[in-house]
């Protein structure tokens, strides 16, 4: 039921829009959870506020919607609760309780304890994000076009082999990178004189003010030694060194900063244990951070920082120490890094899949470039990396980037065109009527040689929520998707022109509620029989997939075949 | 580090001598940005999305773009137009930035720190070349040299064969270079010399070219897009096989390197590719049609002539070509072009001679007396064609030329029978080279440059000519000034035309330009003043002693002969400062007739905006009947938007004619309606009362207004053409019906009549590319008959139009016959800058 002037219809499920016109309507009562892709759909002249700018358009039955990915609660405001959207009689949806997780506020802005491993999977998505964008800017100032191509970053980065267990995080970075600057920093902090006003030995006296003129004047006695009294001691200026200047302050912050990513990195990797010398074995990357901690507690606990005040809030602007001194200079450069990755992390936890959304883009496309160097396919075009200045709704991708487009071939012959998709694309590629209501993330398209065919496997980003931790919840709930996205497809597949098909669909999740990566990392066929086969993949966000990649190749290679059968 | 580049044809190469290191970049293409805050890939053409049909932007056809010469012989610099896929917009791209993009995309151009030369093909002119350096410069690039092609090749196989280079100078035979890698075929015959500075050095010595030595329907492009179509067959799309991501590979197989698959797009579905089998491919048949076309081109082949080939086909069609030719030929390698421009460069940087150029000769337009007194226009030749060195700045002042600039200074006279300066200048070269191919109507007579002046000359002032010239540099400026170092104008000393910004002249137009008015209020401080003093009079307030004093000094200031601005009405200092006056008023003067108000609104000019909006005010106010009328129109574009409206209201279709009670009113519009609707209304309302109302006596002022319309705002020839037609047509049946006397006091209409028509015809120059009364028309024919029966014949120039430059006219000649030339497009440039003397306020 609406509760609102503005239709609005609910799709739970990204791929339930197949089942328009037949969606509930939006209403309070419908649960909105930010793992789970659930969609707003409503007539093209809807007003939708500040999220307006995120609604896609897309053609229902020759008429124009806006078709809105919800995002889940806000880290604080009114909208943690829930959502209002639209003009003057907005729909209100409110988030489903259960679901959903419990943001702490502070400086730090982490989950609630226990949320660990979802906390994980946001440090490990945005890790490997954030690396990304830093090998981009590195590579577009090399290159003459100024782009980075696709092939390049899956070659060059995302090729790289990560042996070491513990996840990414910005917290590495700075273990690897800051101590040294900080026990610098320690030895020999930057200080300033301040003025105290003190009672001195008459002999040791340098200055006076006027209000230990006052002091002087006030006291009995007519010479100085008489004034002095017993202790022969008056009240006078003196100078003395102190700590509490804005760069320490800003560097006793990033420590406690520190020591706070510090402790949430162990909980995420508790499952691992830190390297050890005698043994060889453990995690290196985790026992860099660990003694990152350490040193971040010995520092803490240096009687240098005694006099330093606390920051109320975080510093935005440098003063000249912050900005040229270079060991100061590191400090503020990584602290930045850590106050915006407090923002990024919030954008993440609105928008968590989408986030992962574009890791999947590079998992797939990683895929399918390594079944296609196996049949020796012809590379069609090299597509550029499009990233946007800032992370937006989730996604750091602007439209158009997709690892490239392929002509497999097969001893010496051509046997089809397969290309990758992405949503916002997919109009333009195909004017297939209603294929746009998968509302899928990716498409992998198959146009076999020597027929007018075209077959589509559409992909989705699922992220979930904390009942995965459950493993009987899970293997529950996956069977429903599986058996739900089957039903949806076929409803679509009735929609469709003759020469368009379906070849299945897939839905890949991160694997951030199990245990140790690789063990519980699945690539599930279900309904393997039936014509329209389901694949449930996952993985993980740091990109050390491996050969999971090889998955991506079997659905090729099924695609193929399914294309060849029909 | 030195850099020579050949970036024309399918391949981009590149030569950097000093390290002895070279590169290819086969069949360079653009991907247009997905958003507008993306740059063009030049680099890499697989970055396209490949179901996007056409969707690149072959480096190819920018080149064709550039240097684009129309089956006429007239160089045009056409854009080129994509659309960004992301985001709905179209836009265009200069063609030589995209060159300059490829390039730097594509080659160390960025670290080239000494020197880089960049061949360019023999026809780009010397705006093309403007561009091409300054698309550089935009980048960043500022040690940028162009080359000609055939040069480079020459120098390179100079290089090679210093003996055969030697032969032809002692033969006197010519080298014919034969490039089939530019846009079309070009064939250059070069001369060869010793150098003077360096006697052991043989270099070429470059012809200007004539567009003759261009055929556009022989060059490797065309062979490529041949076979291209082959190894598709019929389903497969040809382009995306020569410039999609197997261009690189496609052209390795033109060039009989090993090459990987050969991959195209289906017709039908872009989306689908396939994958091409190589075809075997001979180009020989072609031989005898090339040889005849060289045989066409070139007809005074020597025996002792080299020729020298230079593309991909050579290696194919070499031996052939040899045979049909019946002489030994020379093919160049695929660097000559890169390696003759490193050479350039070497050479250059150590200011070593390099090879000859030939200067175009220039003319200038001049007006010269005759024994009779009677005045004359020609072209005077500025310099001879002449061999330079080349790369050298070339000057032609009376410092480095004395003698001959001295000659040519003789007959420089600022015209002195308009108040726009028009300075003309002509590569006679190349129009000689045109008018004798027949090029007829689309033939560029010369270069003009409109100096808008606010003050009119009024004496023969001996002027000052220097032009500077550099080959292959895209320079060509020429400076006009005062001999006496006296300003010009006002603060203005010379007049500069460069050939890049100033507009093209064709030959013949067949109507008039508007001529916009500066209205005396612009030609100086004093003028300001009075006309707020006029304001402050309009509006009743009596002047002291003092201020009356001035106001009598500036009025006799403003116009000769005195009157007593205390005694006389107000109405009587209106007319005599806003009404037009020279001619008119003093036919001994030598200017036309213009008063306080132009046509011509100056920007940015707050004060002049203040006065006029004070007089205005003071106008709109002050009553009397028919005057005011007369006086609010005469301030032209400033006069107040309420009389505008007013002007509006009363002359709108439908109106009928009844308020109509002056015909001062009829001849508002013709001062004041400056936009093209405004006009479309008054024509309407015109043809609406055929001319005739309130009574017949109206009819010369409705034509009046109509053509001043036209001659003095330039957006009004942006109304409907059919609309003008249409008034045409009905002016045509009234002549037809109506005896027109000739011009007299009372009764002007056969003179108007004539001023309609002839600037009717403005909407010629419309750009919507449709044709107003082409000489097949039959209104044309109609009003030719009209001429030819008498009724619109034998009408004298008018008296302000010669403004006292009465020896201008050619016995015998005369308004009637004037108009008739440009009705049959026989119009001459001295008619049109007679033309000039019709805007008269």
């Amino acid at each position: 039921m609406a509760t609102g002037a503005m239709n609005a219809w609910i799709a739970d499920f990204p791929w339930r829009l197949t089942q328009w016109p037949k969606l509930t309507m939006a209403s309070k009562a419908v649960p909105v959870t930010p793992g789970k892709g659930t969609c707003l759909l409503c007539p093209a002249d809807s007003q939708l506020g500040p999220l307006q700018e995120y609604a896609r358009e897309v053609l229902l039955d020759d008429r124009r919607y806006l078709l809105l990915e919800l995002p889940g609660p806000a880290v604080r405001g009114p909208e943690t609760k829930v959502l209002h959207i639209g003009g003057e009689q907005p729909v209100r949806l409110e988030f489903e309780p259960e679901s959903t997780f419990q943001w702490r506020q502070g400086p730090e802005t982490v989950l609630e304890p226990g949320h660990a491993q979802y906390d994980g999977f946001i440090d490990e998505a945005l890790a490997r994000m954030q690396e990304v964008e830093e090998f981009t800017a590195a590579r577009c100032k090399r290159s003459a076009s100024g782009h980075v191509w696709w092939p390049v970053l899956l070659n060059d980065f995302m090729g790289y082999r990560d042996t070491d267990e513990a996840g990414r995080g910005l917290i590495v970075g700075i273990a690897e990178k800051m101590p040294l600057y900080l026990r610098d920093i320690v030895a020999g902090p930057k200080r300033v004189l301040k003025r105290f006003r003190e009672p001195s030995r008459l002999d040791r006296i340098q200055e006076l003010d006027v209000h230990c003129l006052l002091d002087y004047a006030q006291r009995p006695g007519r010479s100085a030694s008489e004034k002095a009294g017993q202790k022969q001691r008056l009240l006078a200026v003196i100078r003395r060194e102190s700590f509490d200047t804005l760069e320490n302050r800003v560097t006793l912050d990033f420590c406690r900063r520190s020591r706070q990513a510090v402790r949430s990195y162990k909980e995420q990797n508790a499952k691992f244990a830190a390297f050890d010398p005698e043994k060889q074995t453990g995690s290196k990357r985790l026992a860099k951070v660990l003694n990152y901690g350490k040193y971040c507690e010995s520092y803490l606990g240096d009687s240098v920082w005694d006099g330093v005040s606390a920051l109320a809030e975080p510093c935005r602007t440098p003063n000249y120490a912050l900005a040229q001194n270079p060991l100061y200079v590191e400090v503020w450069r990584e602290y930045l890094k850590l106050l915006r990755y407090a923002n990024l992390r919030e954008a993440v936890w609105r928008w968590p899949r989408l986030a992962w959304a574009d890791i999947v883009r590079a998992f797939v496309g990683d895929g399918i470039r390594a079944a296609m160097r196996e049949t020796g396919s012809i590379r069609l075009a090299k597509r550029p990396l499009r990233n946007g200045r800032a992370i937006e709704c989730g996604t750091w991708y602007r439209e158009g980037g997709c690892e490239g487009d392929w002509l497999v071939r097969r001893d010496r012959a051509a046997l089809g065109c397969l290309y990758l998709i992405e949503r916002s694309e997919i109009r333009r590629f195909s004017a297939t009527p209603y294929l746009e209501l998968a509302n899928a993330d990716f498409y992998i398209c198959w146009l076999p040689a020597g027929t007018k065919q075209a077959f589509y496997l559409p992909i989705w980003a699922m992220v979930g929520d904390l009942r995965w931790k459950d493993p009987a919840h899970a293997d529950r709930e996956r069977n429903e998707w599986a058996h739900d996205l089957e039903n949806s497809l076929r409803v679509l597949q009735d929609r469709l022109t003759a020469d368009v098909r379906l070849a299945g669909g897939a839905i890949i999740r991160p694997d951030w509620m199990s245990g140790r990566p690789g063990q519980t990392r699945a690539a599930l066929k279900i309904d393997d029989q039936g014509p329209l086969p389901i694949w449930f993949i996952e993985t993980h966000a740091c990109g050390n997939w491996g050969d999971q990649v090889g998955i991506i190749g079997e659905i090729v290679e099924g695609l193929v075949s399914h294309a060849a059968r029909n | 580090m030195l850099l020579g580049i050949d970036a024309n044809g399918r391949s981009l190469r590149w030569l950097e001598p000093d390290r002895g290191r070279k590169g290819t970049r086969y069949a360079i293409a653009g991907v247009p940005p997905l958003f507008p805050d993306e740059q063009f890939i030049w680099n890499n053409p697989s970055a396209a999305d490949p179901t996007f049909p056409d969707g690149l932007i072959p480096l190819e056809e920018a080149w064709a773009r550039l240097s684009y010469l129309e089956p006429r012989g007239i160089p045009r610099r056409i854009p080129l137009k994509w659309r960004y896929r992301g985001a709905d917009a179209e836009s265009t791209l200069n063609p030589a930035e995209a060159i300059a993009n490829a390039i730097r995309q594509n080659t160390p151009i960025g670290h080239a720190g000494e020197m880089v030369a960049v061949a360019i093909p023999n026809h780009l002119d010397e705006t093309g070349q403007d561009d091409l350096i300054s698309a550089f410069q935009a980048l960043g690039i500022f040690n940028v040299r162009l080359l000609w092609r055939p040069i480079a090749l020459a120098m390179s196989w100079a290089s090679r064969n210093p003996d055969r280079a030697k032969a032809l100078v002692d033969s006197g035979g010519s080298l014919w270079v034969m490039d089939l890698e530019s846009y079309g075929l070009e064939l250059t015959e070069l001369k060869w010399r010793l150098h003077s500075r360096e006697p052991n050095y043989a270099c070429p010595v470059r012809s200007y070219p004539r567009r003759n030595d261009f055929d556009p329907d022989w060059a490797s492009r065309h062979w490529a897009a041949k076979i291209a179509g082959d190894v598709c067959g019929q389903s497969g799309r040809s382009t995306s096989l020569l410039w999609g991501p197997a261009g690189a590979d496609f052209q390795r197989f033109l060039e009989g390197e090993r090459h990987g698959p050969l991959v195209f797009q289906d017709k039908e579905d872009p989306r689908r590719w396939s994958l091409g089998e190589p075809v075997h491919f001979q180009l020989h048949q072609d031989v005898v049609a090339l040889a005849d076309a060289m045989g066409r081109l070139v007809p005074g082949m020597q025996p002792h002539d080299r020729i020298l080939v230079h593309g991909w086909p050579a290696a194919h069609i070499g031996e052939h070509l040899a045979r049909q030719l019946h002489r030994r030929i020379d093919v160049a390698g695929k660097y000559a072009v890169a390696e003759g421009a490193a050479l350039y460069a070497q050479r250059d940087v150590k200011t070593r001679p390099t090879y000859y150029d030939t200067l175009p000769q220039y003319a200038i337009w001049v007006s010269r007396r005759d024994k009779n007194n009677q005045l004359n226009f020609l072209w005077k030749a500025l310099n001879d064609e002449s061999v330079v060195d080349a790369g050298e700045k070339w000057v032609l002042s009376s410092r480095t030329e004395p003698d001959l600039i001295r000659l040519r200074e003789d007959t420089l006279r600022l015209p002195q029978y308009v108040d726009k300066f028009s300075l003309l200048v002509q590569n006679k070269t190349v129009y000689d080279a045109d008018t004798l191919n027949n090029h007829e109507a689309s033939v560029i007579l010369a270069k003009r440059l409109v100096v808008d002046l606010p003050t009119m000359t009024t004496a023969q002032t001996p002027l000052r000519l220097e032009m500077v010239l550099r080959p292959a540099s895209g320079h060509a400026r020429f400076s006009i000034s005062a001999r006496d170092d006296q300003p010009l104008f006002l603060d203005r000393y010379s007049v500069d035309l460069s050939w890049k910004t100033a507009q093209d002249e064709p030959e013949h137009k067949g109507y008039l330009e508007a001529r916009e008015v500066v209205g005396r209020i612009m030609d100086r401080p004093g003028n300001r003043e009075l006309a707020r003093l006029l304001a402050r009079r309009v509006r009743g307030e009596i002047f002291g002693p003092e201020v009356m004093h001035r106001f009598q000094i500036l009025m006799d200031e403003y116009r000769p002969g005195h009157i007593d601005v205390d005694a006389v009405p107000v109405t009587s200092l209106l007319a005599r400062v806003l009404t037009p006056w020279g001619h008119v008023a003093n036919p001994a003067m030598t200017q036309p007739t213009r008063g306080l108000w132009g046509s011509r609104r100056q920007f940015n000019d707050p004060e002049l905006d203040e006065i006029a909006e004070d007089m205005g005010e003071a106008l709109l106010h002050m009553g009397g009947g028919g005057d005011w009328y007369k006086w609010l129109n005469q301030m032209f574009v400033y006069t107040p938007r309420a009389f505008i409206d007013q002007l509006r209201d009363e002359l709108s279709p439908g109106q009928g004619t009844g308020h109509i009670h002056t015909w001062n009113l009829i001849i508002a519009p013709g001062r004041v309606f400056d936009n093209p609707d405004d006009f479309q209304n008054f024509i309407r309302f015109s043809l609406e009362c055929g001319f005739t109302g309130p009574d017949n006596t109206y009819t010369q002022h409705y034509w009046w207004s109509f053509f001043r319309c036209l001659c003095y705002h330039k957006a009004t020839a942006k109304v409907a053409p059919e609309l003008v037609y249409q008034y045409l047509e009905v002016l045509c049946e009234f002549i037809e019906q109506h005896d027109l006397p000739p011009n007299t006091f009372n009764d002007q209409r056969r003179k108007y009549a004539l001023h309609a028509l002839l600037f009717a015809l403005r909407l010629r120059d419309n750009d919507k590319n449709l044709e107003f009364m082409p000489l097949n028309d039959p209104l044309v024919s109609k009003y030719n008959h009209l001429f030819d029966a008498g009724r619109l014949s034998d009408e004298r120039f008018p008296p302000s139009m010669l403004a006292g430059m009465g020896n201008m006219v050619q016995p015998g000649d005369n308004f009637s016959k004037y108009v008739r030339r440009f009705l049959n497009f026989e119009d001459t440039l001295a008619d049109r800058e007679m033309g000039a003397g019709l805007a008269t306020s």
